[in-house]
């Protein structure tokens, strides 16, 4: 019983020790970082977040991220919860095919479709001009499938 | 539950149909187009049927990546599972030490998958590292960047770090649906805790741990993010899996057509073990529901 929870308690430190090395470092500047070796931030410096939130070469990135999911998450949703309701209450032609394929893609890596994406740009036209807009479907087909296997209950 | 049949479900699937042909399909069909063709540049290409993948199978450097592949998610199963299970019977089972526990081994499976490897980068550095310095204070020379061993210790224990939490949480749930009667059957036949688990626990957790094993080695065979942040596949070619290697040779070196065959050969690959994550998937399934 002792054993059990002294193991409990390593494997969580183990859990949270990169996390709190993370805060540490990100509460010092970069010459006290590099100077001493501390445990613990010896002079705390809020700097560098008021960097990542003032400089917009650093906040856009969040901005963008925001607006990449709001549009991923509205398009997943809005053609995922049919299609889950269709698979779990209906048998339908080619029904388990269909389903096995869209799970494929949720398997598939994605640099095997990252090909078409990455050419030259001199060489030709692009495969799609709306490349967010497809990225978007890209993972809209990962959270569709996760949807479906939960309506499915697996 | 009995499914009606019904065709016109066909109208409910059909948007997520047309949508992943343009996001999954068409992308597939351009890569099979360039793996049968040499392309110098727009408008001069020239069909080289099957050259690509003759090339492709007997390059020495995709079997070295799909080695250490193999060894990779194999290493992580070997690890993470019987961890996972360990960590799932060492929790306890009521009172505020269950959420603060299940609170805490979500917070890896929260962070965005290249952020972890900024944060290995930082606490494995040899020279600001808590865990490089840990190691080399303790004298062995650690450091990730320059030795391949340390390279793979360190992507390992990232790895370890990261997914076993997603074991833990599916052992966990499989051992809490275990009803308190298996427990008291078992107490009045006077079993030991050795017996409880191979009898009882263990079987009742076959379906959870089915499914945990399939998405480990899934999501495992595809790792990019993380040692790409890490290690950037190296030192030499040493933390270079199949990922990695296909972005490589795409991206690195615009060989569309040997990358094109690269893909379609990986994608067979993972399309043959989906398929036969979908059997084993179906089969658990079934046999708890009988």
């Amino acid at each position: 019983m002792k054993l059990r929870t002294i193991g409990l308690i390593l494997y969580l430190a183990f859990l949270l020790l990169p996390i709190y090395w993370m805060l540490n470092i990100s509460l010092r500047t970069n010459a006290n970082i590099l100077g001493e070796f501390s445990l613990y931030p010896t002079e705390i410096t809020l700097a560098n977040y008021i960097k990542i939130f003032t400089d917009p070469s650093w906040y856009s990135g969040y901005i963008n991220s925001i607006i990449y999911v709001s549009i991923n998450t509205t398009v997943s949703l809005l053609v995922a919860l049919p299609a889950a309701y269709a698979f779990s209450r209906y048998q339908f032609l080619g029904d388990k095919h269909l389903f096995f394929w869209l799970l494929t893609n949720r398997m598939a890596p994605p640099a095997v479709f990252l090909l078409p994406f990455f050419r030259p740009r001199s060489w030709d036209r692009p495969l799609y001009d709306f490349r967010g807009g497809l990225k978007g479907a890209g993972a809209s087909s990962t959270e569709f499938n996760i949807a479906a296997n939960i309506e499915r209950g697996f | 539950m009995n499914k009606m049949t019904n065709q016109k479900a066909w109208f409910l699937v059909l948007p997520v149909v047309i949508l992943v042909a343009f996001s999954a399909l068409i992308p597939l069909m351009t890569v099979v187009n360039y793996s049968v063709q040499d392309i110098f540049g727009p408008g001069q290409r020239v069909f080289v049927g099957m050259e690509w993948f003759k090339e492709i199978l007997s390059d020495s450097r995709l079997h070295d990546s799909l080695w250490r592949q193999f060894l990779f998610s194999g290493l992580v199963l070997l690890i993470e599972i019987p961890l996972g299970v360990l960590i799932a019977l060492a929790m306890p089972t009521r009172g505020w030490g269950v959420s603060a526990c299940l609170v805490l081994l979500a917070l890896p499976l929260l962070i965005p998958w290249n952020v972890i490897g900024t944060i290995w980068i930082i606490f494995t550095r040899p020279d600001i590292g808590l865990f490089g310095v840990t190691v080399n204070s303790l004298g062995l020379a650690f450091d990730h960047t320059a030795r391949s061993l340390d390279a793979w210790v360190t992507v390992m224990l990232m790895e370890v770090w990261h997914w076993t939490p997603l074991v833990v949480l599916l052992a966990y749930a499989g051992l809490r649906a275990i009803p308190e009667a298996y427990y008291q059957a078992a107490q009045i036949d006077s079993a030991s805790r050795w017996a409880t688990f191979r009898y009882i626990q263990l079987p009742k957790m076959r379906g959870v741990l089915t499914i945990a094993v399939l998405l480990r080695f899934m999501d495992s065979f595809l790792i990019y993010a993380e040692p790409f942040v890490l290690t950037g596949g190296g030192p030499g070619n040493a933390t270079t899996f199949l990922s990695i290697h296909l972005v490589k040779i795409a991206v690195g070196q615009f060989d569309l057509g040997p990358a094109a065959a690269f893909s379609l050969i990986y994608f067979l690959i993972i399309l043959l073990f989906s398929w036969l994550f979908y059997q084993v998937l179906q089969h658990a399934g079934r046999g708890e529901q009988s």
